[in-house]
């Protein structure tokens, strides 16, 4: 399981920063693609942020994006 | 009449096989002869020695080439093959993995580039089937940085010939625009620039997505990745 880091404007993954640029694509209720400055990032619902679990995608981009 | 081996004329000719090399030994009541026939001693002088060559009889050719002689034969090796794999039929809404291909670390230097050539097909169903592809340093989709996405397949649209090429810079994979879903990348677009990472294994991730349910069934049925200088 992966778990993310939130940061200002974006998250730490693995070590590295990446910096939302724009808005989540929900591809179905448990991914979603997130336009970074790294690329387009697919996340799931298996991820964790700041060691929170999320039962939706919808969910999880809403504690990303606050 | 004694006489020294070395003081007996030579026989002029080569050995031959039904040659007789006889010794005399005296016995008490006159000679004993002993003999060993040329083709034991020509048997004996090739043991451990390799048979002859015979280009196509007992050494392979290439492309009907011999490769008896001196010299070097070139073989070609760009571009080269990193990896191949057969796709499974992905049913379901959700992103799913259907083939992945390993490049491995060290694989790619700057200004390598990649070469994918893929077939992608479904039996069933009449909803859109999404083909996407993704790079990853775990051969999982979460994750991923998404490089791209090929045609959505519909209704009848059963057969689809994905091709893509790559340029590595040495800093990040540059691709056609990820955001534009099409077949190939034979027309102009943006550009997606991708960090990679060439001293670790990464993979090419080839997914799908159906828009609805069973029986949609997208697959990256063969993919083919090659890597040219």
């Amino acid at each position: 399981m992966i778990n993310i880091t939130k940061i200002q404007g974006g998250f730490v993954m693995n070590k590295t920063d990446y910096l939302l640029e724009g808005e989540a694509e929900v591809l179905d209720t448990t991914q979603a693609h997130f336009p970074t400055d790294r690329g387009i990032i697919l996340l799931d619902t298996s991820v964790t942020i700041d060691e929170q679990e999320f039962s939706t995608i919808q969910l999880f981009i809403d504690y990303l994006y606050k | 009449m004694e006489k020294k081996i070395s003081q007996l004329t030579a026989k002029g000719a080569n050995l031959s096989s039904t040659d007789l090399l006889e010794i005399s030994e005296v016995i008490t009541d006159g000679y004993a002869s002993k003999y060993v026939t040329g083709a034991e001693v020509i048997a004996s002088a090739q043991t451990g020695m390799q048979t002859e060559l015979v280009s196509g009889t007992n050494i392979k050719t290439i492309n009907s080439n011999s490769l008896l002689g001196s010299g070097n034969i070139t073989i070609q090796t760009n571009p080269s093959t990193i990896g191949a794999a057969n796709g499974t039929a992905i049913t379901g809404t959700t992103i799913q993995i259907s083939a992945s291909v390993l490049i491995p670390a060290g694989t790619l230097v700057a200004n390598n580039t990649i070469y994918i050539k893929a077939f992608i097909n479904k039996t069933a169903g009449t909803g859109v089937t999404t083909p996407r592809y993704y790079v990853n340093t775990a051969n999982t989709l979460t994750g991923a940085t998404l490089l791209g996405a090929g045609g959505g397949m519909s209704t009848s649209v059963y057969f689809q010939r994905f091709e893509r090429n790559i340029f590595f810079d040495g800093t990040n994979l540059n691709s056609f625009f990820a955001g534009t879903s099409a077949a190939n990348d034979y027309t102009l677009s943006g550009i997606t620039l991708t960090a990679f990472n060439p001293l670790v294994d990464n993979y090419l991730i080839f997914a799908i997505s159906n828009g609805t349910t069973t029986p949609d069934n997208g697959n990256f049925k063969r993919v083919i990745v090659q890597k040219y200088d």
